[in-house]
C-alpha cells in the first residue's frame, strides 16, 4: 500500500512538472523582449569557428568583403573622377539628354 | 604657347603680362599651394601638369582626391582674382612642371591701367570659371542621378 501511494505521488508530481514546463516555455519566448530581439539578430556564433570538435557538419565562415588597400581605393576614385570628367566634357561639347545621363564605365560604381 | 587667360591679346600685350610674372620650376610631386592659403598669385601653366585636389575623409584619414588636372596653356589659381582671395583647392605638380606666377597685385594694377586689356582678361577668366562650373555641375548631377537610382532600387 505504501509503495502504491509513493508511486502515485511521484506520478502526479512528474505530470504536474511536465504541464508547468509546457505552459512556461512559450510565454518565455514571446514575452521576453531580449529573446525576441535576439531571435531577429543574425546568428553570429553560427559562423564563428567552433572550439569544441564536433562530428556534425562543419559550419563554414561567410566570406566577408575584404577591405581594399587605401592606395587602391584612391586609384579607383581617381579613375572614376577622370571618367566622369570626360563624360561631363562630352556633354558640354554637345549637350544632349542622352550624353548627360550616359552610363559610366567606371567600375567604382558598377 | 597660347594661354587661355590671354586669348585675344596682342603679342605685345601678352609679353607685357608675362613680364609681370616669374617662371617657376615645380618638380614632380611638389605642392604649389594648399587649400585655404592666401591666393596672392595666379599661375599660367607653361609645361608639365598640375593636379588640383580636394581633401576627402577616407577611413578616418584625410586624403587628397583628384578634382581636376591642368595642362600647358591653362590657368591655375584664379582665386587670386576672386574674393576672398584664398585657394579653394590644393595644387601639386604631377610631372616636372613649369609655370609663370603672376602676382595678384601687379596683375590687378596692370588691368586697371589698361582697361581694354583688363576687360579681355576678365572675359577670359569668366570662360575659365564658367567651364569649371558647368563641368562640376554636370558631374554633380550624374552622381545625384546614380544616388537617387540606387536609393529607389
Amino acid at each position: 500500500m505504501e509503495m502504491f501511494l509513493m508511486i502515485l505521488g511521484m506520478s502526479v508530481f512528474i505530470f504536474g512538472l511536465g504541464i508547468a514546463a509546457v505552459r512556461f516555455q512559450p510565454s518565455m519566448s514571446l514575452e521576453s523582449p531580449d529573446l525576441a530581439v535576439r531571435s531577429e539578430l543574425p546568428q553570429v556564433n553560427a559562423v564563428a569557428p567552433t572550439l569544441v570538435p564536433s562530428k556534425h557538419a562543419e559550419v563554414k565562415p561567410v566570406a566577408l568583403p575584404r577591405q581594399i588597400p587605401i592606395e587602391l581605393l584612391l586609384l579607383q576614385i581617381e579613375n572614376h573622377v577622370r571618367l566622369e570628367h570626360a563624360a561631363a566634357e562630352s556633354f558640354l561639347e554637345f549637350p544632349t539628354h542622352a550624353l548627360l545621363y550616359s552610363k559610366t564605365t567606371s567600375p567604382f560604381v558598377n | 604657347m597660347s594661354y587661355e587667360l590671354l586669348n585675344g591679346l596682342s603679342p605685345a600685350e601678352v609679353e607685357q603680362i608675362l613680364e609681370l610674372g616669374t617662371r617657376l620650376i615645380v618638380p614632380s610631386g611638389t605642392l604649389l599651394f594648399r587649400l585655404g592659403d592666401p591666393a596672392d598669385r595666379l599661375f599660367l601653366t607653361e609645361r608639365g601638369r598640375i593636379r588640383l585636389t580636394l581633401p576627402m575623409h577616407l577611413r578616418g584619414k584625410e586624403e587628397d582626391v583628384l578634382a581636376e588636372e591642368r595642362s600647358p596653356g591653362q590657368t591655375v589659381g584664379w582665386s587670386a582674382l576672386i574674393p576672398p582671395y584664398r585657394f579653394t583647392l590644393s595644387a601639386a605638380a604631377s610631372l616636372d612642371t613649369e609655370v609663370i606666377a603672376l602676382p595678384q597685385k601687379a596683375l590687378r594694377e596692370y588691368m586697371a591701367a589698361q582697361p581694354a586689356v583688363g576687360c579681355k582678361i576678365a572675359l577670359n577668366l569668366a570662360v575659365v570659371i564658367g567651364h569649371r562650373l558647368q563641368l562640376f555641375q554636370t558631374m554633380w548631377l550624374r552622381e545625384m542621378e546614380r544616388t537617387v537610382q540606387a536609393r529607389s532600387a
